[in-house]
């Protein structure tokens, strides 16, 4: 790796050594460059480089800071006439005293000096300016990588993170089912225990099956939602009834949607609005088609969110599920860009007494 | 066109170590006169100089000459500002065409060499209608007196010296097989020439002086 100011340093020598060159093929007066046309073009250099220098190490920097365009032309054009002055005071007077052996004859008028300096300012500007565009360049090409990786490591995050969602859903769910076959041994109801648990292994292994996968077909989804209402309804001893009606024309099959999302919100419903509720109740789902998209009602008339949440004693009872679920539709609609959306209706009668609720998950189909 | 450096003049004034220019030092924003110039002259070596205004000389152009040559009105007027000077020796009438040139406040003289004619005035040497360029040289005048004047010439060969060994910047041409060198400077280089060496000494050392006195 060359050192950085040592790398400057030969750009700038290289810079000024081309720039003799240049000159002195400008400048001689014979056919070959002679003593005097090497004196002549260093001395020349010796009143260009102060002005190049000012204008490269301060006042282009100071332009960037301060964007005085006005204050920059016009200090610039100050300098170019007294460096000019002095290049031409040196080569018409001074020489003489100071190089008296040197007989410096055709020298350029000022305003030829002038065009010189202008011409100098206006190259070693555009120099630094394209260096400078070439550093930004970079620099922004390495922000982009840096971005993109970044990008990457987000959505590898999310994607992590949708992992440990559902990784902490299957527990939660497996948890209330192991309680309902622990109540109906604890019950002493074998038969309708074994028969719990045949439909728990099978459930099981549809949720092992669906555990690692972003998402599952709505046909899946609404089959574990049948065999878990199935095992929750022997669970409570048919104290609730529930239906699920299917449009037709949808082909559950072919919908898409994040694995085990409807589940938490029939859970809900039974726990929190159906079983706090003294003479039992019943539960809806429905899948509807709606315009493109496809419309999962869980449909309950429990004893609704309000009523739940004080016979919990606050909100440190509410589902657990519901909040996971709400998450997991945030991730998903963002990694998969997707706008599947939730609703949840507290349904009330006319004196605003609390009838059920009413879940609306949304599946764009058109996304 | 194949060049001759004509270096006439300094040959018929013995001035062998004369600069010799292909520019004239003169220019319409430069020339000057002086009426004490005119008049019979007598050199050191008791030689006789006729100093005339051009336009009382043998060179006054004719009409016909004027239109040949599409002279402008600044040329006419150029013309006016310029001395004939006229010079015997050997047997030969030899003519230049001088012009005062004031630099600096000082004067001087640039000399361009017409003709150089027999004693029956028989054509023998004239520079008109040849396939060469005319060279020039120059004088720094020193008034000693309204009828006393000296001409300082640069050193030519010290001049000559001083610039083959590259230490001086201005246009020349050298020949090695001749020997023969002038210097290239356009009218404007020489002016600046004279504005900052006119009056360095050592430039003069080692050159000839003329001095003239005015003939009674």
């Amino acid at each position: 790796m060359i050192n950085e100011p040592l790398l400057r340093a030969a750009q700038h020598i290289l810079f000024w050594v081309i720039s003799f060159y240049i000159f002195l093929y400008i400048f001689k007066i014979g056919n070959k460059p002679g003593k005097i046309d090497y004196v002549y073009t260093i001395l020349f250099h010796f009143f260009i480089l102060p002005p190049v220098y000012i204008n490269l190490a301060w006042l282009l920097p100071r332009l960037r800071r301060t964007n005085f365009w006005m204050g920059y032309f016009l200090i610039n054009i100050s300098l170019i006439c007294l460096f000019s002055w002095l290049n031409l005071k040196f080569f018409s007077d001074w020489s003489n005293t100071v190089l008296p052996g040197y007989f410096f004859i055709s020298y350029f008028n000022f305003f030829q000096v002038t065009l010189f300096f202008v011409v100098y300012l206006a190259i070693s500007s555009l120099l630094k300016l394209s260096k400078s565009w070439f550093v930004v360049n970079s620099l922004q090409k390495e922000l982009l990588v840096v971005e993109k990786e970044k990008a990457a490591r987000e959505k590898e995050l999310l994607e992590l993170e949708a992992k440990a969602l559902r990784a902490q859903m299957n527990p939660h769910f497996i948890f209330n089912c192991l309680n309902s076959i622990k109540s109906l041994m604890q019950e002493r109801e074998m038969d309708k225990g074994v028969t719990y648990l045949t439909m728990f292994s099978k459930l099981i292994r549809t949720l092992f099956n669906n555990a690692d996968k972003k998402e599952i077909s709505l046909y899946d989804e609404i089959e574990t939602c049948k065999l878990y209402l199935q095992l929750e309804s022997m669970r409570f001893d048919s104290r609730f009834s529930y239906s699920v009606n299917i449009d037709e024309k949808i082909d559950l099959k072919s919908v898409q949607i994040p694995a085990l999302i409807i589940q938490p919100f029939i859970e809900n419903a039974i726990w929190h609005g159906i079983i706090p509720k003294a003479n039992g109740g019943h539960i809806d789902l429905l899948v509807n088609q709606k315009n493109e998209s496809v419309e999962v009602i869980i449909d309950d008339d429990g004893v609704g969110r309000a009523a739940s949440l004080q016979n919990k004693a606050g909100l440190a009872h509410q589902s657990k599920g519901v909040h996971l679920t709400q998450s997991r539709l945030e991730l998903n609609n963002l990694l998969q860009k997707k706008n599947a959306q939730l609703e949840i209706i507290d349904k009330k009668d006319d004196p605003q007494t609390a009838t059920g609720t009413k879940v609306i998950l949304t599946f764009n189909q058109a996304e | 066109m194949r060049i001759f450096l004509i270096a006439g003049v300094a040959v018929l004034l013995s001035l062998t170590s004369c600069v010799t220019l292909l520019q004239s030092l003169l220019t319409q924003d430069n020339i000057v006169t002086d009426d004490r110039l005119a008049g019979q002259w007598t050199g050191n070596d008791s030689k006789n100089l006729l100093v005339q205004k051009m336009m009382d000389s043998k060179f006054k152009p004719t009409i016909q000459e004027l239109d040949k040559h599409d002279y402008t009105e600044d040329d006419s007027l150029f013309f006016t500002k310029l001395y004939a000077i006229s010079f015997r020796e050997n047997n030969l009438n030899y003519s230049w065409l001088c012009g005062l040139v004031r630099i600096k406040d000082q004067y001087y003289l640039n000399f361009e060499p017409q003709e150089c004619l027999t004693a029956l005035k028989k054509e023998s040497y004239t520079l008109e209608g040849q396939s060469f360029f005319t060279t020039t040289s120059f004088a720094k005048i020193e008034w000693k007196g309204e009828n006393d004047l000296s001409l300082h010439f640069f050193n030519g060969d010290r001049l000559k010296k001083i610039i083959l060994n590259g230490n001086a910047r201005i246009s020349y041409e050298y020949d090695p097989l001749f020997e023969t060198f002038v210097i290239t400077a356009s009218s404007k280089e020489l002016e600046q020439f004279l504005e900052k060496y006119g009056n360095n000494e050592s430039l003069y050392d080692g050159g000839l002086t003329l001095n003239l006195v005015r003939k009674k």
